[in-house]
């Protein structure tokens, strides 16, 4: 496993999220008081850029366009979250920040294709 | 010839069915209310161009009929058109005259149009893909899925113009629709992508008509110096007008003589593809579109009716996507020595409607509109609206000099005849 | 700021407003007169409606003249355009040989016959709001201008207009 350093604790103070960008990947750090987490820059709902619209306080991550939560501490989802957020292994040393970022992490998409109709079709069909 | 007491002056004019029209066509609420749902929302118009939201994601918002409409560029770079309206409560989804969905919104996610209202969420294709809470509030009775956006046909045809046609069940397509009118100068502005260079709007107090008829006929050239001076010369005259199906008319080339204009640079040297320098062709589109390629420049004006007695007028003009930046100049200059909001001519043109707005209000008396000119069908004839008010009778069933009768149809074809012998120019200084 | 540098600025600032005079009173040659031998006019504007910088006329001075001289040929709406002016800046430079202005303008228009006589004339409307941002040549007591973008806030001209903003 090979450590990157991605910032100074200085710079990412308690319930900050702050983005950047580590080999060409973007990643953001999150500072939840007793601890950092590393997980990529937009929510897994619907692409949201988490250092806008993202709020850390009590060690709960809330993406505040449809307010999907996920604990922090644990990792997990909690309240309406419908996915899981995925993180970047993450260590302070001393008063630096690593992180374990080799691929970039990527959320399925869920978006089904569908053909679409002849124009004829679509617009006289009941 | 002496002036006229009231029985005479409201008389039947001394012409033939179909040489003159009722001004109540120009006033009456209820027929303006008729030619939005009989005409604006059964035909194809042309609300922008695609230069206008040139990448994915973009969007442009437009009206037909009162009828809020998005059009937007989607990831597949394929342009579709939506109402503008949120299925929950109504809401304008976007207010913006245009833009990008790229970035988040306050109220919505990238790469999406969210209604601000209750985050309704959309995306390009116009399916429902959010609604916040919807188990809780709908439980199994109302799913997403059924909350599209309601689509419109849409086309993107002849030089890039974005075609939206608010009915589902027409039987054209644009091809069909314009019906040939746009032949004459399809090669030109099919040939390499356009690039929109200029654009502004007017509102004037007078019916969308009467802005077509100006653009229909040119024997109003008589109200701009510069053309009197310089341009009634025997190629002049030969400009000839044909008339096609669904009620559109165009008029054919003839060199403009540009070189005694004063101020203007010489036009001949830049042009569009498969057209040769100082050309010229006018499209007028039925119910209300206007289409003008000349020697530099194509002008487009696109007419949205707000009453009976109320248009909005936008004007756009266009040049080439791949010209240098002194070339787009060069054509922004000449359109707007003429055509712009300081032009020479289009100031003259709108105080033509706007006084015409003046004298047919709604419950005005009715005036007598005379549509008489023959001149085979040359420059100065008015087959161009004779064509126009055929196609509105018949789709109106009204007789357009009597709007209480059924339609039935009147003359339009005159006599034919060679074209009119040039008038005097001045070759020297015009001044 | 120096003493001569303060004399620069209010030369300046009253060639605009005297500008601003010709122009209300439409005394063109007179305005002509106060443009150098290469200066250059234009109105522009930024339209969100397209999402492009728009450029609706340029004048150099050499078509100037005939422009303004043509205009009793035309058919215009003679109802008077008049400024409001408010001159922001005044930037002089270390040599003081030129010097470039922001000022802020309103347009109002007094209705005579471009609509309706009856029913308008008497009134004054709103026509539209702008800036001009000036450049000038200084030289001892002489100020030209040497450009003049008159940017405007507006896309919509309505009847529209043959006179210079």
């Amino acid at each position: 496993m090979s450590w990157k350093k991605v910032c100074a604790v200085a710079e990412v103070p308690e319930n900050a999220l702050e983005k950047f960008e580590i080999d060409g990947i973007e990643i953001i750090i999150a500072n939840y008081g007793s601890g950092f987490r590393a997980f990529p820059p937009r929510c897994p709902h619907m692409e949201e850029p988490l250092c806008d619209s993202g709020v850390l306080f009590d060690g709960m991550l809330t993406c505040t366009k449809h307010l999907w939560q996920w604990d922090m501490a644990t990792g997990e989802r909690t309240g309406i979250a419908e996915k899981e957020l995925l993180f970047y292994d993450v260590k302070q040393e001393g008063e630096d920040i690593y992180a374990h970022v080799e691929q970039a992490l990527v959320y399925e998409d869920d978006d089904d294709d569908e053909e679409e109709e002849d124009d004829d079709d679509f617009f006289n069909a009941d | 010839m002496p002036a006229r007491n009231h029985k005479q002056w409201t008389a039947k004019p001394d012409l033939e069915l179909g040489e003159w029209v009722d001004s109540r066509i120009y006033s009456d609420e209820e027929i303006f209310e008729e030619e939005l749902e009989k005409l604006w929302k059964k035909s194809w118009i042309a609300l922008c161009h695609e230069s206008e939201l040139p990448e994915p994601y973009d969007f442009r918002t437009a009206i037909i009929a009162r009828e809020p409409i998005i059009i937007v560029r989607g990831p597949d770079n394929k342009i579709r058109a939506f109402l503008n309206v949120c299925p929950h409560r109504g809401m304008t989804i976007e207010r913006r005259p245009s833009g990008s969905f790229a970035p988040a919104q306050p109220s919505g996610n990238p790469k999406h149009m969210t209604c601000l209202f209750h985050a309704w969420q959309f995306d390009m294709k116009g399916n429902c893909v959010d609604i916040p809470r919807q188990k809780e509030g709908y439980q199994d009775r109302l799913d997403k899925s059924s909350q599209g956006l309601r689509a419109l046909r849409c086309e993107v045809k002849y030089g890039g113009f974005v075609w939206v046609c608010l009915d589902d069940h027409t039987e054209f397509n644009v091809e069909t629709w314009t019906a040939g009118a746009m032949d004459c100068i399809k090669d030109s502005i099919d040939a390499e992508p356009l690039e929109l260079i200029h654009y502004h709007k007017a509102i004037i107090d007078c019916n969308y008509k009467l802005w077509h008829d100006t653009n229909s006929e040119f024997y109003h050239d008589y109200m701009h110096y510069h053309n009197r001076i310089t341009g009634f010369n025997d190629e002049y005259f030969q400009r000839e007008c044909s008339a096609f199906d669904n009620g559109h008319v165009n008029v054919g080339t003839f060199t403009v003589n540009y070189e005694e204009y004063d101020v203007a640079e010489d036009r001949g040297t830049l042009s569009f593809p498969n057209l040769p320098p100082d050309n010229w062709y006018m499209v007028d589109m039925f119910p209300g579109l206007n289409f003008n390629l000349r020697g530099s420049v194509v002008r487009m004006d696109l007419m949205t009716p707000l009453s009976a007695n109320q248009v909005m007028i936008e004007f756009r003009g266009f040049g080439l996507k791949s010209d240098s930046a002194e070339d787009r100049a060069h054509r922004i200059q000449h359109h707007n020595s003429i055509w712009g909001p300081l032009g020479r001519n289009l100031h003259e043109d709108l105080i033509g409607v706007a006084g015409q707005g003046v004298t047919m209000t709604p419950k005005s008396e009715p005036r007598r509109i005379l549509h008489g000119r023959h001149e085979g069908a040359y420059i100065h004839d008015e087959i161009g609206m004779r064509h126009f008010y055929e196609t509105w009778g018949k789709k109106m069933d009204r007789l357009p000099s009597d709007p209480e009768q059924k339609y039935r149809p009147g003359k339009v074809v005159g006599p034919e005849m060679p074209p009119a012998k040039g008038l005097s120019t001045f070759a020297g200084k015009v001044a | 700021m120096s003493a001569e540098e303060q004399h620069t600025k209010s030369l300046v600032r009253e060639t605009i407003y005297a500008a601003t005079v010709y122009l209300d009173d439409q005394r063109w040659n007179d305005w002509i007169d106060q443009c150098d031998e290469d200066f250059k006019y234009s109105v522009v504007t930024y339209s969100p409606e397209v999402r492009k910088d728009l450029s609706y006329l340029i004048l150099s001075r050499k078509e100037m003249h005939p422009y303004f001289d043509l205009l009793p040929k035309h058919n215009s709406d003679h109802s008077p355009l008049r400024r409001h002016a408010s001159i922001y800046t005044v930037d002089v430079s270390a040599d003081g040989k030129t010097a470039e202005a922001v000022t802020s303008f309103i347009m109002t228009q007094e209705m005579i016959d471009g609509i309706s006589a009856p029913l308008y004339a008497g009134e004054n409307r709103l026509y539209l709001t702008g800036k001009y941002y000036d450049k000038f040549r200084i030289n001892g007591e002489s100020v030209k201008f040497t450009e003049r973008v008159a940017r405007v806030y507006t896309r919509r001209f309505d009847k529209g207009t043959h006179w210079v903003f």
